[in-house]
């Protein structure tokens, strides 16, 4: 039995730093006065470093390998480092000077810190019960985020609008965990744990549990049919949160069915299996026809943004599609090196074009369209390389991250035979050159934009060159170098 | 001597690239003029190091394979493996001396903004090089894709009429064109195990695919490289796409970037997938037929100077599949004598056009005429420019012609007489230009403007002679090309059958 004494506080250390630091936080901007309470805001972006220190710090000494609290929380993973690196980069963007969320910062990035720590969990946990606590935890979070200014009504809109799909999927989610411990107790097992769901599969409550839980799962990761959601939330939402809305939640739920679908073994009932794939398989195809199709018609780049998300979500699903139909062996490995490497690979590319949306001087952001972005290439090369190098990688375009990517996901595929979800991939890629690149005409138009200007980076330009670098490097060096 | 070429093999790639980020990170520091010195500099190493190398091929490189191969580290980082053959060393020429002469020729030009113009030209240029020069198949395709944004913003910042609407069709196209060769080449990589990324060693696995495989691998980069290409029916993209780009960079696109889809399925797919080329040869004929009549007619009716030429550039390359249709020695060697004559015709054209269009005014053949008295050097290498793109003795592109027609009389005469009206085609559209732009009576559109039309000038003429020296270099020593072609594709099993 682990005690408060004999706990490993080593292997939680990144998450208790993002939680104490949150607490500083909250606490100093109450009790500064004035115009010292800005302090607040920096003790929680110290925080947010730290984390990022102890969860490199975790990674490479394994200090946290191995199952604690009883076996409900597994190793941590390279998801400490990634959630951290993102919870680092939305908080610097609220430093930027027409940052929407300059009120009230601390109490932002304190939230921020809190949901950042939820999300870890949930994808270290081990048991669908801790999954649901974290998983709620950091949704709270993420509502209060979505809806942070309070006299924009977009904002609020947002707010609601992921209050009510978050509040279904946190439904789903717990009314399948209900299914599966009853199909627990009939089985006798404690079906709750992820290494005891091999022996549940053949009774047909724990499928319908477990479809439950994935679509509730599906429902944070903006998956057809669950991503109509996404354009609105990503649109009203501040754009801090937004960014971190399409990134680390979006990553936490890849990775957390990329974990159950990886810890099953369908070898006694390959049926269960391959229903399973098949379903994936269409879900994935749905998402990338959706988000792409949807794309096309965008001229709100937030909401373009949304929509590349979603066909994001569906060429990464393609990978746990291929999980499930080859579940053991190199594959897997292969499989999720690839999930890692796309989501860093998309991380770089989608923070870089929210700093440049983030950038917008009007009160709210929510309405700049394409058409503002017109002649940005004469007045900022910052903001227009950011544009160039990042939508090339979104679109995958070589030599940029992005492409790298797509090129793992489809050796992924071509090896787990998945021949028509790669068409259907590389339909959605050509389809999306389309958006991508109405953005880069806009940004290189020589029309003047609109109302509407942006401005400089200032504190942030290192910020953005580094991530813009990121992308340009990111792949060649890991493909070439190491 | 031998380290000193493998150096250039790397600079031709390098320095334009280097010379395009460097003016991309510091705009401040370039100005127009700055700008342009930077980017005659890129171009012309790029240039010396083609020259250089394809005469040492040339002339002191006997046999097969690849020669100066270079794979040059730098502590953990491996940059990509550079080396020629019989194959890439006329293309890697190509490259260098139409990017030379497209640079030239926008040096003199009035262009606004030439800063992010050059940057975006030299990094196209750079990857042209480096598609042609490297041996990893990952990298060939990494390298042709660099001219996708840079086209694509060009195009929308310094193209013409329609600009908008083409670039998408064309960014749209070219990437699912991209994508579907990619999958094929990354097909061919799983298929064998990942052994490899080197194009020779992947020839050298051919033996272990059955032919099923073959079939299907085969048929996808057939139709990913052909759009590539502007294969029928996947051609739009590229008439309207010529037509609005800038000149140089329509000129490198048509003129080289065109040509890495044929690249790709000679130097990879022929020697890796012997079995599927077999199976899909009558496709590619029945297809390139389709292009070389139904699209040369198509640009016989074409009025605009610069929509036609690109519509020919279009059919022309169906003359090029039907040489690779041929499966033998010949047929496939003339498909690479006439692309490297085809490169060098079609840029001269586009400069070309580009020059009439901007001294009349006037986009439209039929009113235009009598140019010939006020710009008679204009008119010469018009002339022969034209020659050489039908394919008259003396330039390149008879050669490579003469070739694909004796090897394809030799697989089908049925399929050759078919393909030999398309030689009547692209004569008479390309006489019946040069004798609308040139001879006869000035319209009445042009007539009053007549006496401000001057000729070309010294440096537009040294631009132009760059291109047409090349054309008639080859065109009297095709011994350049062919001896060593003649050594490389007969060491390929499927093309050195008995017929």
């Amino acid at each position: 039995m682990e005690t408060i004494s004999t706990f490993e506080w080593n292997s939680m250390c990144a998450e208790t730093v993002l939680a104490l630091s949150a607490l500083a936080g909250l606490t100093l901007s109450a009790l500064l006065p004035g115009r010292a309470s800005k302090f607040a805001a920096w003790a929680v972006m110290a925080g947010l470093v730290a984390a990022l220190v102890s969860a490199i710090f975790q990674l490479s000494s394994g200090a946290a390998s191995g199952v604690f609290f009883g076996g409900m929380l597994g190793s941590s993973s390279s998801f400490g480092v990634f959630a951290s690196a993102c919870a680092l980069l939305t908080g610097l963007m609220c430093f930027s000077s027409v940052s929407k969320v300059s009120s009230k910062r601390a109490e932002f990035l304190s939230v921020l810190s809190i949901c950042t720590a939820g999300l870890i969990l949930f994808v270290r946990s081990n048991n669908l019960m801790f999954s649901f606590v974290a998983l709620e935890c950091a949704t709270v979070c993420l509502y209060v985020m979505a809806a942070w200014n309070k006299d924009s009504p977009a904002c609020a809109e947002a707010g609601v609008k992921y209050l009510v799909a978050s509040g279904v999927s946190g439904a789903l989610f717990l009314l399948g965990t209900a299914f599966v411990y009853g199909a627990g107790l009939k089985l006798e097992i404690s079906a709750l744990r992820f290494e005891d769901f091999s022996a549940a599969l053949g009774n047909p409550i724990f499928l319908a549990g477990m479809s439950l839980v994935c679509a509730g799962v599906l429902f944070k990761v903006a998956a057809f049919p669950f991503q109509f959601w996404s354009p609105d939330v990503y649109q009203g939402a501040p754009t801090p949160a937004a960014a971190f809305f399409a990134v680390a939640s979006k990553a936490a739920g890849m990775l957390f069915l990329f974990k159950i679908c990886s810890s099953i073994d369908f070898s006694l009932y390959p049926h269960a299996g391959s229903r399973a794939e098949l379903a994936v398989s269409v879900v994935a195809a749905a998402t990338i026809i959706m988000g792409n199709l949807g794309g096309i018609t965008q001229i709100n780049a937030k909401r373009l943004l949304a929509f590349s998300g979603i066909a994001n979500a569906g060429y990464l699903l393609v990978l746990i599609a291929a999980v499930l139909k080859f579940p053991s062996g190199d594959l897997h490995g292969l499989a999720e090196v690839s999930l890692y490497f796309y989501l860093t690979a998309y991380m770089f590319a989608n923070y870089s074009l929210f700093y440049v949306v983030g950038q917008d001087t009007c009160r709210d952001d929510y309405l700049q369209s394409l058409s503002d972005y017109r002649g940005i290439f004469r007045k900022n090369a910052i903001e227009e390389s950011a544009l160039t190098i990042n939508l090339a990688s979104l679109a995958g375009v070589p030599p940029t991250a992005g492409f790298f990517g797509k090129l793992l996901i489809l050796i992924v595929a071509w090896y787990a035979q998945l021949y028509w979800l790669m068409a259907v991939m590389v339909f959605g890629s050509a389809v999306s050159v389309y958006y991508y690149f109405a953005w880069l005409r806009a940004t290189y138009s020589e029309a003047e934009g609109g109302e509407r200007k942006f401005a400089p980076f200032g504190a942030l330009a290192p910020t953005s060159v580094a991530l813009s670098a990121a992308t340009m490097l990111f792949g060649l060096v890991l493909f070439f170098m190491i | 001597m031998d380290a000193f070429l493998k150096f250039m093999l790397n600079a031709g790639v390098y320095v334009p690239l280097a010379v395009s980020i460097a003016m991309a990170c510091g705009p401040s520091l370039f100005s127009p003029r700055r700008s342009k010195i930077m980017a005659l500099f890129g171009a012309s190493v790029s240039f010396l190091s083609a020259l250089l190398l394809w005469g040492a091929y040339m002339f002191s490189f006997s046999g097969t394979g690849f020669a100066f191969a270079t794979s040059p580290t730098l502590g953990a980082a491996e940059f990509p493996s550079f080396a020629l053959n019989a194959a890439s060393a006329p293309l890697y020429a190509l490259a260098g001396i139409v990017g030379f002469s497209s640079v030239v020729w926008a040096a003199i030009s009035e262009i606004k903004n030439p800063r992010l113009y050059f940057t975006f030209l030299m990094f196209m240029q750079g990857g042209l090089m480096g598609a042609f020069a490297s041996t990893n198949v990952l990298w060939m395709y990494m390298f042709h894709e660099f001219a996708l944004v840079p086209t694509f913003i060009a195009m929308n910042l310094w193209g013409g009429a329609g600009r908008r609407q083409a670039a998408m069709q064309m960014a749209v196209y070219l990437t699912l064109g991209a994508l579907v060769s990619l999958i094929g080449i990354l097909a061919i990589c799983v298929q064998f195990g990942f052994k490899t990324f080197e194009v020779s060693e992947i020839a050298l696995l051919s033996v272990s695919l059955d032919s099923a495989w073959q079939y299907y691998i085969f048929g996808i980069l057939l139709f990913g490289l052909g759009t590539l290409v502007s294969l029928f029916p996947f051609y739009t993209w590229a008439p309207r796409g010529y037509a609005a780009a800038p000149t140089s960079f329509a000129m490198l696109h048509a003129g080289v970037l065109k040509k890495f889809g044929l690249y790709v399925i000679i130097q990879l797919a022929i020697p890796a997938l012997p079995l599927g080329y077999a199976d899909w040869c009558g496709v590619i004929a029945a297809l390139a037929l389709v292009n070389v009549i139904y699209v040369g007619l198509v640009t016989m009716a074409q009025r605009d100077l610069k929509l036609m030429f690109s519509y020919s550039s279009v059919s022309h390359m169906g003359m090029c599949f039907l040489g690779i249709a041929a499966m033998s020695v010949a047929g496939v060697g003339g498909a690479i004598l006439l692309m490297f004559g085809h490169g060098l015709s079609i840029a001269l054209l586009f400069m070309l056009s580009n020059a009439v269009v901007n001294k009349t005014g006037e986009w439209d053949m039929n009113k235009m005429g009598g140019l010939y008295k006020s710009a008679p050097v204009l008119a010469a290498f018009f002339a022969a420019a034209v020659f050489a793109s039908v394919g008259l003795p003396g330039f390149a592109n008879f050669w490579g012609e003469l070739s694909i027609f004796v090897a394809l009389w030799k697989s089908s005469p049925a399929i050759c007489t078919l393909a030999a009206t398309g030689l009547i085609i692209s004569a008479v559209y390309g006489l019946r230009a040069f004798a609308k732009v040139f001879m006869g009576e000035p319209s009445k559109e042009l007539s009053g403007k007549m006496g401000g039309i001057s000729d070309i000038s010294a440096a537009q003429k040294f631009a132009a002679s760059i291109l047409l020296a090349a054309l008639l270099f080859v065109g009297f020593y095709p011994g350049a090309l062919t001896n060593s072609l003649d050594a490389e594709l007969s060491a390929v099993p499927s093309l050195n059958q008995s017929k």
